[in-house]
């Protein structure tokens, strides 16, 4: 018991001092913000951001701002966010984060339905089966199940597949590199 | 010398919490996510339990087992061991609901693979068959010898010190809760068994919590073999009711730091089918961890965790009509700890420094209806670990891995047997060594190579045992035999595998393996009945190993997998012909796992899983062994969702488990208790 006593005391001073040493948040600044962020949100809304420079849709000769709604995620919203005020590019890309299911009838060019909505996701695909959205997530197995890009982890790592007739159904071009990097089902 | 330890510990873990301080203020390399591109953000590995590590830094064999695989799972015995029964290497001999499993891992017997709980090391053969799946996020496997991040547990009881050699299991907690849920699980099936859970998750802010209790009681059945030691006049009835709660502290805007803790205890008793052979089982669990990015490529984690094992039984003369002879019990009390610092730089390249601490309370004691306890062992035992490793990438596709670990381990014996011992103090120090590397030909094919060693000194159980020196063969005397001459064991561990992408969502993976314990500790069954146990060095072991597998995903409803594992055993003794050439006890030759999973479009799920476990002997005695056959295991999972809306659902299922009915014969004479079928429904709301 006495050796539980101190290394428990020894446990205690240890976070006593990583607290003294903990570097003051520094909440106004929005780069750091993005920077500590938890790093799966963090990738998967990269890849998100990616999506947008490999992916045509129909819209995309006029100029409304490409529309990106996020659905279970606050941590990607926010990062996504962010990272768009931060590039000043607010005029081409919007980021919306919603907390009901989109029922298909709001305009969205990319829709990312979180691994925590699964029970939503087959009403959702049902519904914009065929629209011009591109639909991601990291549910598994998401593209067997109609959508069009997937995210799903392999060896610890965040791999892609892609539905590529799901893309074809819906009007989306899908740039050859983002094929390329993908495991794409047709 | 506890003192001068513990100091010195203190010293040590005060400089990792300062030094990194001052590292991070000359380093200013940061990864800007946004401004990777696709094939760059491909090799970031995301590992729940670790630093996030770049470009694949684990070298291991890794299999990820989610909660929806949990979910479809199987185990027909309670415990978790059977959840991982269906990847390649692992032998799974899960006694009875009510016992612990023997199983091994890679061929080596059962204690050369370790359990953890969010990192921070468990018992392999107590918690498997206690800890609550319902809070476990995922399971991950890692296969093959693991980093030198990984320490043994310090168990003192069933096979003794567990050592990461053969892999490691890590449950995941589940931490970041996004909505709040509630379900309540209710079934019933064979042996009047009858099964409740509720589980809840939420969070409020940046807290995210957890909690819930499941209980079950059964008649249960006879699952001893014929004329077995147990000799059973009745079901064998029992009671388990768990509670668990977690915690996890997440900032919203801010995930500089991480706090989690969590509490889980069990209550287990019942009897062995008679009257005066009632146990009690009492388990508890606390877990915490707390992670601190000083900077962002600087990371600082502890964990501190409590493990209490408290195993009670009587003993009883067996007769016409029985009487009380005893009541007989282990205690067992772990405080794990461990701190590390992982220092990210040259954009992927990752550099630890950790060290880890333990102390284990062990005693067995018998109270020989006078109202007080005779201890026959009472010692403790304490663990220092201090590892560094590094994991570089001199090139994209390329990985390696080096660490080296000092441990020591010391040993302080009150009594030994119910004897004063010879010798109260004992202590062991070793630098122990791990390697690997992995190589990416490209997106799904790569190749890899792990090593490492490891040691293990005698457990108090295997030197003092849990029955006298002289009962040896005696009737009424069923546990251990001392074995006070024991000497600690060295193991070397290597692996080699490749992992190929096939045409058709076809993947394969081959693994080889081979491992050496010099001076290995190994159990062997001494008598059946009574049943007795007994710890013996031998001069060497060695197991090798080949694993094949393929999983292919056919349709969105429609994947399948199987995989082969061919294993070859040896004892090495020249000194004693009876166990010279003889397999290592309970290593089969070949375990052979299949499954798939169909799910219709109108929400039914069919899930298939088969066994075929080829059999092992019990004992490296070539006169006193006997050799056990499982064969063949086939359980099947149905269900269908019976109602669902956005916020509510209800599902119906039915678990069948061991279809074709085979109660083969079982170590210790037991035996797998045949056929069983639960059903019930489980229902969830917002």
């Amino acid at each position: 018991m006495r050796i539980f006593v101190r290394v428990f005391t020894f446990f205690v001073i240890i976070l006593v001092s990583g607290a003294a040493n903990l570097p003051p948040f520094q909440e106004g600044n929005r780069t750091l913000n993005i920077m500590n962020a938890d790093t799966e949100a963090k990738v998967k809304a990269a890849f998100i951001f990616n999506f947008t420079r490999f992916i045509t849709w129909k819209s995309d000769k006029n100029d409304a701002p490409l529309r990106i709604v996020i659905f279970g995620s606050e941590k990607i919203n926010a990062f996504l966010k962010a990272y768009v005020e931060e590039k000043n590019l607010s005029s081409q890309i919007s980021v919306i984060s919603v907390n009901t299911p989109p029922d298909g009838k709001e305009n969205i060019n990319l829709l990312f339905i979180d691994n925590s909505k699964e029970r939503f996701s087959g009403e959702i695909l049902r519904q914009l089966s065929g629209k011009n959205v591109l639909t991601v997530s990291d549910i598994e197995d998401f593209v067997l199940q109609g959508g069009i890009i997937g995210m799903y982890n392999e060896g610890g790592r965040i791999k892609l597949a892609i539905n590529l007739s799901e893309a074809n159904k819906s009007g989306l071009k899908i740039s050859a590199k983002l094929l390329e990097v993908a495991k794409v089902i047709k | 010398m506890i003192k001068n330890t513990s100091v010195g510990f203190a010293v040590f873990l005060i400089f990792l919490q300062t030094a990194p301080l001052c590292l991070a203020q000359q380093d200013t390399s940061k990864i800007d996510y946004f401004a990777l591109s696709l094939d760059e953000l491909m090799q970031v590995v995301i590992t729940p339990s670790k630093f996030p590590q770049l470009a694949g830094n684990v070298t291991q064999k890794i299999d990820v087992i989610t909660s929806q695989n949990i979910e479809a799972a199987i185990a027909g015995n309670r415990n978790i061991s059977e959840v991982i029964s269906k990847l390649p290497g692992a032998s799974v001999v899960s006694l009875s609901r009510n016992d612990a499993n023997w199983g091994t891992y890679g061929g080596i017997g059962p204690k050369y693979s370790t359990y953890m709980l969010n990192g921070l090391v468990i018992d392999a053969f107590v918690d498997p068959m206690s800890l609550d799946l319902n809070a476990v996020e995922k399971i991950e496997v890692q296969r093959g010898p693991a980093s030198v991040f990984y320490p043994n547990f310090l168990s003192q009881d069933f096979a003794g010190s567990q050592s990461p050699l053969a892999g490691t299991v890590n449950l995941i907690l589940k931490e970041r809760i996004s909505e709040t849920r509630t379900f309540i699980r209710n079934s019933f099936g064979s042996f009047n068994t009858l099964n409740s859970q509720l589980y809840h998750q939420s969070r409020s802010g940046s807290l995210h919590y957890l909690g819930g209790i499941s209980y079950e009681q059964s008649d249960y059945t006879d699952y001893g073999s014929p004329d077995s030691w147990l000799n059973m006049r009745k079901n064998p009835l029992y009671k388990k009711i768990k509670g668990y709660a977690g915690l996890t502290y997440l900032p919203e805007d801010n995930d500089r730091q991480k706090l989690n803790i969590y509490l889980h205890g069990t209550k287990h008793d019942g009897d062995r089918g008679r009257v005066y052979l009632g146990f009690q089982n009492d388990y508890f669990t606390f877990n915490s961890g707390y992670e601190l990015k000083l900077k962002d490529n600087l990371l600082f984690q502890s964990h501190l965790g409590v493990r209490s094992y408290k195993r009670a039984w009587q003993e009883s003369n067996f007769g016409i009509i029985d009487t009380l002879k005893s009541l007989d019990g282990v205690d067992q009390f772990i405080l794990p700890v461990d701190f590390s610092l992982s220092y990210m730089h040259h954009t992927r390249s990752v550099f630890s420094i950790g060290a880890d601490f333990q102390t284990a309370d062990y005693a067995t004691w018998t109270d020989r209806l006078n109202g007080f306890k005779l201890y026959g062992n009472k010692a403790n035992a304490r663990q220092l670990g201090i590892y560094s490793q590094e994991e570089w990438h001199p090139l994209d596709e390329l990985v390696v891995r080096a660490g080296v670990r000092y441990s020591r381990i010391t040993t302080t014996v009150e009594t030994l047997n119910g004897q004063l011992p010879l010798q109260s103090d004992n202590s062991w120090e070793r630098f122990l060594w791990s390697f690997g590397f992995k190589y990416d030909f490209n997106e799904t094919n790569e190749i890899y190579f792990n090593a490492g060693s490891n040691f293990s000194p005698p457990s108090f159980k295997s030197i003092g045992g849990t029955i006298p020196v002289g009962s040896a063969g005696l009737p009424g005397f069923d546990g251990q035999l001392p074995n006070p001459g024991l000497t600690a064991e060295n193991g070397t561990s290597f692996d080699l595998g490749i992992k190929i992408g096939l045409p058709d969502q076809i993947h394969l993976n081959v693994r080889g393996f081979y491992t050496i314990i010099n001076n290995a500790i190994l159990d062997n069954v001494i008598s059946q009945s009574p049943s007795q146990t007994q710890s013996m060095n031998t001069e060497s072991s060695t197991a090798a190993g080949g694993e094949l597998e393929i999983t292919q995903v056919i349709l969105k409803d429609f994947s399948w997998f199987a995989n082969i594992t061919m294993l070859s055993s040896k004892t090495n003794n020249q000194f004693d012909a009876d166990q010279d050439g003889s397999a290592i006890p309970f290593s089969p030759e070949s375990i052979y796992n299949a499954g798939l999973y169909y799910s219709s479009p109108e929400l039914f799920t069919l899930n298939m899983y088969l066994n075929y476990n080829s059999g092992f002997y019990d004992s490296n005695s070539k006169a006193g062994r006997t050799f056990y056959k499982p064969g063949l295991l086939l359980n099947v999972l149905l269900s269908k969702q019976l109602y669902y809306t956005d916020a509510n659902s209800m599902e119906g299922f039915l678990e069948f488990y061991n279809l074709t009915n085979n109660k083969f014969d079982l170590p210790w004479q037991f035996k797998n208790t045949g056929f069983s079928v639960m059903t019930g429904i489980k229902v969830a709301f917002l």
